[in-house]
């Protein structure tokens, strides 16, 4: 089943218009889930990587957020949906069934005044039909298996009476109830203590492993990515910068900018190290996405920039071992 | 449940006690003299000054405070200076008039505020929002006693659609009363109504923006139930405390209204009872909306734990 792709996102875009401006929140974006791998989107805030899961939920804040080009495509087992053409009403029906999403804020993302056993039986009852009684025990099941202990008693528990990292585990509980083809996990540990993190990693994992689904890992953090992802994209400014296997870009980067991200990575601790070297950090800010430069988005931050960098678009090529790079040094900066 | 009740009755003895200090020192402070008023201006000053001992005016304030507690103790509001009867006989005589009229106003307040505070959040600047705002903004502007008179002008004198004033006697049945009921309701409820709806909206656009909101999408749970589940509860809670508070400032203003529409009523009583400096009648209706007031609190709080389960395990 490794090669089976469930989700194929081809060239999207998306823009965020106000009266005065318009931002280019995501451009050109392509890259396909495979069901049992992990696929995860790298960037720092700003890069575009949460605006394209919730562009694939189609959870834009209408009417400002707008999906301007390219689609999204879900491999259903009975035929392919393209996601971006779909009514409302029909894509209700994929949200939450085929595609579930987790997010960072495990406190908010809870609704405060509903037991968590009562919030994960909701999505059987609206998706399945599920009776309520039944719905609940299904709910104490997925509390058990996302390990929250002595789950029949914690169902009935509020999200103000568990820790993080429990109602991190309980909105994973969530996701699963109609066992989706994919689960969009949007910076789940972030927000987590480091042991907590780890944890869940393996937890989703587990749950990959078991369920077969699709997970699409959107982060920050390069350290969780090595964890997780068989493949990686890296985003800035709304566009993929380098796309590949996940161990290849970590050995090699060819971008300037995944390379600089890799370099500002604090060194493993070594004890034979005398001096703590300082962190590299990327000089320079964030591209305004309202105002992107005609060449290469990362061109002023550069230390490869040349001349030609900064006159026209930068392609997204291919080199021999399938690993896509834009930028027009790739070969030196490897 | 039970401690979150007896904890809160301390403290309410407490702000009555204040309340009734600041109620007996405002009611002293009014310049005049009820037997003045009485006697009229003929009397002279010795059968003032006899009616005056006849009343226990003549005592020092702080021997007069003293007794108006210990009646206070005993639920007893002493008797009218002008009326003949006892304060807490003539205020029961017109509370269900003046109760009536107030539960209905919050009634109305509700009806047309809520939905319209729901549907303007929900979607912001959509029709609803827009219409909200221009009704807003309309009722806050309006004065009261305006609303009432153009009210009766059109509705009741030139279309008759509804009597013009009084409230049918106490021999009506119930749909004569309400009949003449709904102007003066709906003049009381307007200030409500209002404040409400921008409550009602503004909280339901805080809510609509929280993360879980968001989740509940991502559920792929439609518009209504994320609406009328998700949001609305989380949305209530300011919303239920503005209900409390203005359902008890509203007997206040029911001077206002009752005295347009000619009800005889608590505001009415009041209103008299100012004029004629009548002390136990005012002191008795001043202690009993205060009184209201601290228990409509007092239900606003168990509210807050019925609907929040984050307040349940602290209000102790």
């Amino acid at each position: 089943m490794g090669d089976t792709t469930v989700l194929a996102v081809e060239n999207l875009s998306v823009e965020f218009r106000s009266r005065r401006r318009i931002v280019r929140a995501v451009s050109d974006v392509s890259f396909t889930l495979k069901a049992g791998r992990t696929f995860a989107l790298v960037g720092e805030s700003g890069s575009g990587k949460s605006v394209t899961s919730l562009a694939i939920m189609r959870l834009l804040a209408a009417p400002a957020g707008r999906i301007t080009g390219g689609s999204v495509t879900l491999h259903a087992p009975d035929g392919p949906l393209a996601l971006t053409a779909l009514s409302e009403r029909a894509m209700r029906a994929v949200r939450g069934r085929q595609i579930a999403m987790i997010f960072q804020e495990p406190m908010t993302s809870l609704n405060p005044l509903f037991t968590v056993g009562d919030q994960i039986a909701e999505v059987a009852r609206h998706h399945l039909g599920t009776s309520r009684a039944e719905a609940f025990k299904g709910a104490v099941a997925l509390l058990d298996r996302v390990g929250i202990p002595a789950a029949a008693h914690r169902a009935h528990a509020y999200p103000h009476e568990l820790s993080g990292g429990m109602r991190q585990r309980a909105m994973i509980a969530m996701a699963l109830a109609c066992k989706p083809l994919v689960m969009i996990a949007d910076e789940p540990t972030t927000a987590l203590d480091v042991t907590v993190q780890a944890q869940m990693l393996e937890l989703i994992r587990e749950l990959q492993d078991e369920t077969g689904m699709a997970v699409l890992f959107i982060t920050h953090n390069l350290g969780v990515v090595a964890e997780i992802a068989s493949e990686v994209a890296v985003m800035y400014g709304g566009q993929i910068v380098e796309r590949g296997e996940a161990g290849a870009i970590f050995a090699a980067p060819r971008h300037p900018y995944t390379r600089g991200l890799l370099d500002s990575l604090p060194p493993e601790i070594d004890s034979n190290m005398p001096v703590r070297a300082p962190l590299k950090a990327i000089p320079g800010s964030v591209v305004d996405l309202a105002a992107l430069p005609p060449g290469c988005r990362f061109a002023p931050r550069c230390a490869w920039r040349q001349p030609r960098c900064e006159t026209g678009a930068i392609a997204l090529d291919a080199d021999p071992a399938n690993r896509l790079v834009r930028c027009v040094r790739a070969q030196e900066v490897a | 449940m039970f401690r979150a009740v007896s904890n809160r009755l301390g403290s309410i003895a407490t702000v009555m006690f204040i309340v009734a200090t600041v109620v007996f020192v405002i009611s002293r402070v009014i310049p005049g003299d009820p037997a003045s008023v009485v006697l009229g201006a003929a009397a002279t000053q010795d059968e003032i000054a006899r009616l005056r001992i006849d009343w226990g005016l003549d005592k020092p304030l702080i021997v007069q405070y003293v007794a108006f507690l210990g009646q206070l103790i005993r639920l007893d509001f002493g008797t009218s200076l002008f009326l003949g009867q006892p304060v807490a006989a003539a205020m029961l005589e017109r509370a269900e008039l003046t109760i009536s009229l107030c539960i209905l106003a919050t009634l109305i307040s509700v009806l047309f505020g809520m939905p319209l505070g729901i549907l303007a959040g929900a979607r912001r600047d959509g029709l609803f929002d827009r219409l909200g705002s221009a009704l807003a903004i309309l009722g806050a502007s309006l004065p009261s006693f305006w609303v009432g008179l153009i009210l009766i002008r059109f509705l009741a004198v030139d279309l008759g659609w509804f009597p013009v004033s009084g409230w049918g006697g106490p021999e009506a049945g119930w749909a004569e009363r309400l009949h003449h009921l709904i102007l003066p309701g709906v003049v009381l409820s307007l200030p409500n109504a209002v404040l409400l709806l921008r409550i009602t909206r503004t909280s339901m656009i805080d809510v609509m923006s929280q993360d879980y909101i968001r989740t509940a999408r991502a559920k792929g749970l439609g518009p209504s139930v994320v609406i009328l589940r998700h949001a609305l509860r989380n949305a209530l809670l300011p919303v239920v405390t503005v209900i409390g508070l203005t359902a008890a400032l509203m007997i206040g203003r029911t001077v206002v209204t009752e005295t347009v529409f000619g009800l005889p009523g608590i505001g009415n009583l009041v209103v008299q009872a100012v004029l004629r400096r009548d002390y136990p009648v005012l002191q008795g209706v001043l202690m009993t909306v205060a009184g209201l007031y601290v228990v409509i609190n007092l239900i606003v709080d168990l509210l807050y734990r019925w609907i929040d389960p984050r307040v349940r395990g602290s209000l102790q």
